[in-house]
Formats: structure tokens, C-alpha cells, sequence
């Protein structure tokens, strides 16, 4: 190497300077580049799908809503004009509420009602045993159906309970529910233990599933929804997802309550004999009522588009 | 000996270049929204995702829509809420309140929590009652919102649990905005947190 004079000393320097300096911003850069683009990758909030399926959801529960309340206060006594006017009144209101709520936050949503069912309200509202109108302690209340919300409100306390146990033995003669399809069915028993003030519910040959009460309580018994009192009873849960069965009660002189149905046949379907007129207010009856409804919908954001088309029973395991 | 001070001086020369180009080299980088700090993007999409989840929880609990109606119509405000109708520093004393003051309050997070409904009228139209108010957000909070719909048969609730009074019967916040059909009008409950 040839020698370095002073002269050449200062320009080596400055050289050697801006060479490392441009090194480092060069540097800088890269660890710059790096940075960024872990940032855009770890970004992953901008296509969330989370608007839809809470779109989705608003829109299942409104219309449970609007089924639920037609189906328990506009019975019309002549024709389902007038649940229907009403469903479609509420659920034009839902449309136009839910889309000027989401285009707050700059989404457009629509829906569209594509169908619903007309179905029947069977029930008993007053404490009374589990009879027919005339006094009938085995009979149908309707086959070929599929019920929702099948709900039955029991009074342990009454003495009419068949007393059984633990053990599988159901006592003599207990109330019955009866799911019989082609066949097979399910066999829904209900009886108490009046000394250890239990409530046994059993389905068919599987062990009962035991609630204890207290004097004069009440026992909520969910058979669609497979819970007592809100405690889930496994053995029910077939009996949420069945369908096309023929419902029936046994021994209903042997349970004291209330309780509630609807099923997906018309009212002129339903057999007229096991019930009370409803205009005179005894026990039981039936009335017009919706079973189920099916709607579309759409909501569209900045970067997506969903459409999809859900049908709504409540009260039918969870829904 | 001044061929000592030169060398010196270059010496000195080189490393305060050094250290400049250093120093400009780090300042260059940049503080990005994943930096670590408080306010870093990461802890934004948490807690967006925590307050989703709570709305969620609640209203599968059952416990929202009782504290949507703890209204107290005789007094124009929720209850026992102090601070423009709505509660400060806390959330109401519901099932709900108790469960945002457990996720967020009690955690060093300040919570807004407001009750979007519609007013009818020639257009329908969005109005806003404030449920919780801890002031106004920094630039860092997040929200997150959960729709739900009122029918004329919905009743109020105060302390004891559901009144015999209908909303449509009362002087609820929100007015009724369908008043030919079973529904009563359609809220979306928003809860906004930031860091306090």
C-alpha cells in the first residue's frame, strides 16, 4: 500500500466518515423495513367478520322477539290474518331499526321475509291436573307435529304425584308425556318422593333426573329446551331435536300445573275435542299462534358482503 | 510537536463524526403502533375483543337487557345514577355493572358506556343515553356494541328485580318507535374503553 501522506490523511478521513454514515442510515432503513412490515403482518382487524355475525344473531333474537309476542298476544279468534299482520308489521320495523342503527357505523343491512309458519298455542294457565277438557286422563293433544317451547309448570306439594325413587322405580301409574313417532317414542315420567321432597323426572330406562323442592314451590320442567328449573337434564335433549311425533299425556290426573306447547300444525288441525273454547277461559285451550318464521338477510360493509338466510322457532333447544 | 495536536484534532474530528452519524442513524427509526407502551395496537384489539366478549356474556346471562330498563321514570334517570342521568365512576348496580367494574374498572381501564335508541319522527333517528360515563375517551379507546330489541310488553326494572310497569306505559328514555307493531324499538348498547 503506498504511503499515506498528510495531505491524503484529511481526505481519508472525510472518506471514511460519509461512507459509515451513509452505512448507518442505510442500516436504519432496513430496521425500518423490517418494522413496518411486521406491523402491516400482526395487523388482522380490518376484514373481521364480526359485524356479520352479530348482525346475524340481532336479527334471530328480534325475530324470536316478534314470534314469542304475536304467539301470546294477538290470538286472533277467527283467522291468522291478524298474527301475521302483526309479525310482518313488527318485522318491518326491525328491518328499518337495524339499518338506520348499523349505518352508524357504516353498514348497510336488509332483510327480506321469506316465510312463516302458522302454528298452535296449546295451553293450561290455571293450576289444574293435567286432563283433557272433560276430565280425560290419557288422551292426545295433537300428532304429527313438532312442538316448540313445551314448558310445564308442576306443584310438587299436590298430592296426586305417584310416589317413586331413585332407584328407576317410577311408582304406580305416574303422569305420563308420550312422544310417539312410527315406532318408537319417549316416554317422559314424572313423580315425586314426598318424604326427601324430590322431584323425579324420568325419560324412558335412563336414571331420573332429581330436582328438590320446597313446600309449596313450583318445579319448571323445559322439555324442548331439556332443562328443570334451569338445570339441564340430559336424557331430554332428544326430545328438542325430534320431530313429526304425536303428542299425548297418560295418568294426566296424576299432576297438578300449568303448561304450554305450540306445535307447527294449523288450528284447524289440532283436534277440537280435548279443549275448552278460548273465549271462556277454562282450561285447556288452543289458539292461533306462529310456529316459526324464515328470513334473509344482508349487511354489507367497506370489505364484505354477507348474505345468508337463518330460520328462527324459539324455544326449540336454546333458539 | 504540532504534528501531535493535528492528530489529535483528526482523532477528535472522527469520532464526533462517528457519534453524529450514529445518533442520526438510531433517531431515524420509528415508533411504531406495535411499539410497547400503553397505547400499543396490540392492547387496543384486547381490549375490543374483552368488551365484545362481556356485552356478549351479559346478554347471554340475561343480565342486559334488566340493566337497559333500570330506569327510573319518575326521576328521569337510571337509578341512583348521578352524573346527567347516567352512573360516574362505576357501573350501575346490576348484575351487568357489577361484571364491567370486575373486567374493566377494577383493572385501571375507564369505561363509557352508552344506550343507542331511535326517535321517530319524519326519519328515523339515532339518540344517545349515557349509561356510564367516565368522561370523554383518549385517543385510544375501543368499542364494541351489541343490538338488541324492545317489544311493547318488555317492563321496566328497578332494584327488586321486573316492575308491573310497561315501557310503553311509562316515561322511558327511549320513545316508541313502532307504534303500529309488538315492537317497541330496536337498542344497540356500546361500551368504550380506554386506558385510563
Amino acid at each position: 500500500m503506498a504511503d499515506v501522506t498528510r495531505d491524503d490523511r484529511g481526505q481519508l478521513l472525510l472518506v471514511g466518515a460519509l461512507s459509515l454514515a451513509v452505512l448507518f442510515v442505510a442500516l436504519a432503513l432496513i430496521m425500518n423495513t423490517a418494522i413496518y412490515t411486521q406491523n402491516l403482518a400482526t395487523r388482522g382487524n380490518d376484514l373481521r367478520s364480526d359485524g356479520a355475525i352479530e348482525f346475524q344473531r340481532a336479527v334471530h333474537d328480534g325475530v324470536a322477539g316478534s314470534i314469542r309476542y304475536v304467539t301470546y298476544h294477538n290470538n286472533s279468534t277467527v283467522d291468522y290474518r291478524e298474527p301475521y299482520l302483526a309479525y310482518n308489521r313488527s318485522f318491518s320495523d326491525l328491518g328499518n331499526g337495524t339499518a338506520v342503527q348499523y349505518a352508524a357505523t357504516g353498514q348497510a343491512t336488509n332483510l327480506t321475509n321469506v316465510s312463516v309458519t302458522a302454528g298452535t298455542r296449546i295451553e293450561q294457565d290455571g293450576e289444574r291436573n293435567f286432563t283433557s277438557r272433560n276430565g280425560t286422563a290419557d288422551w292426545t293433544l295433537a300428532d304429527g307435529v313438532t312442538a316448540r317451547n313445551f314448558t310445564m309448570v308442576v306443584y310438587p306439594d299436590n298430592a296426586s304425584l305417584a310416589n317413586g325413587s331413585l332407584g328407576g322405580i317410577v311408582g304406580i301409574n305416574p303422569f305420563q308425556v308420550r312422544f310417539t313417532t312410527g315406532g318408537s317414542s319417549y316416554d317422559v315420567y314424572v313423580s315425586r318422593n314426598a318424604f326427601a321432597k324430590q322431584l323425579y323426572v324420568k325419560v324412558g330406562s335412563h336414571s331420573p333426573c332429581t330436582v328438590p323442592y320446597e313446600t309449596g314451590s313450583r318445579v319448571r320442567i323445559d322439555l324442548t329446551d331439556a332443562t328443570i328449573n334451569g338445570t339441564r337434564c340430559n336424557p331430554l335433549v332428544p326430545i328438542g331435536n325430534a320431530s313429526g311425533y304425536d303428542v299425548s299425556y297418560a295418568n294426566g290426573d296424576k299432576i297438578d300445573g300449568a303448561y304450554t306447547l305450540v306445535v307447527d300444525e294449523t288450528y284447524d288441525d289440532v283436534p277440537d275435542a280435548p279443549y275448552a273454547n278460548e273465549t271462556t277461559g277454562k282450561d285447556p285451550y288452543k289458539t292461533r299462534a306462529l310456529y316459526s318464521a324464515t328470513v334473509g338477510l344482508t349487511i354489507e360493509g367497506p370489505r364484505t358482503k354477507y348474505r345468508s338466510q337463518i330460520t328462527v322457532r324459539p324455544g326449540e333447544d336454546d333458539s | 510537536m504540532s504534528r501531535g495536536q493535528a492528530h489529535t484534532l483528526e482523532a477528535f474530528a472522527a469520532a464526533v463524526v462517528l457519534l453524529a452519524s450514529l445518533t442520526f442513524a438510531l433517531q431515524v427509526t420509528a415508533v411504531t403502533p406495535l411499539t410497547a407502551s400503553t397505547s400499543s395496537q396490540h392492547i387496543e384489539n384486547q381490549q375490543a375483543a374483552v368488551a365484545g366478549s362481556l356485552l356478549g356474556a351479559a346478554a347471554a346471562n340475561g343480565t342486559l337487557k334488566p340493566s337497559v330498563l333500570f330506569w327510573n321514570s319518575t326521576g328521569h334517570r337510571f337509578y341512583n345514577a348521578t352524573r346527567k342521568g347516567a352512573y360516574p365512576m362505576g357501573g350501575p348496580p346490576t348484575a351487568f355493572g357489577r361484571a364491567l367494574n370486575r373486567t374493566f374498572v377494577s383493572r385501571g381501564f375507564a369505561v363509557d358506556v352508552n344506550v343507542y335508541y331511535l326517535d321517530p319522527g319524519p326519519e328515523l333517528r339515532r339518540h344517545r343515553q349515557r349509561m356510564v360515563d367516565f368522561g370523554q375517551p383518549s385517543d385510544h379507546g375501543t368499542s364494541a356494541t351489541y343490538t338488541l330489541t324492545l317489544y311493547d310488553d318488555d317492563v321496566l326494572y328497578d332494584q327488586n328485580g321486573p316492575t308491573g310497569t310497561r315501557i310503553n306505559d311509562s316515561a322511558f328514555y327511549a320513545p316508541d318507535a313502532f307504534r303500529a307493531s309488538p315492537a317497541y324499538n330496536v337498542i344497540v348498547v356500546e361500551v368504550v374503553v380506554w386506558r385510563m
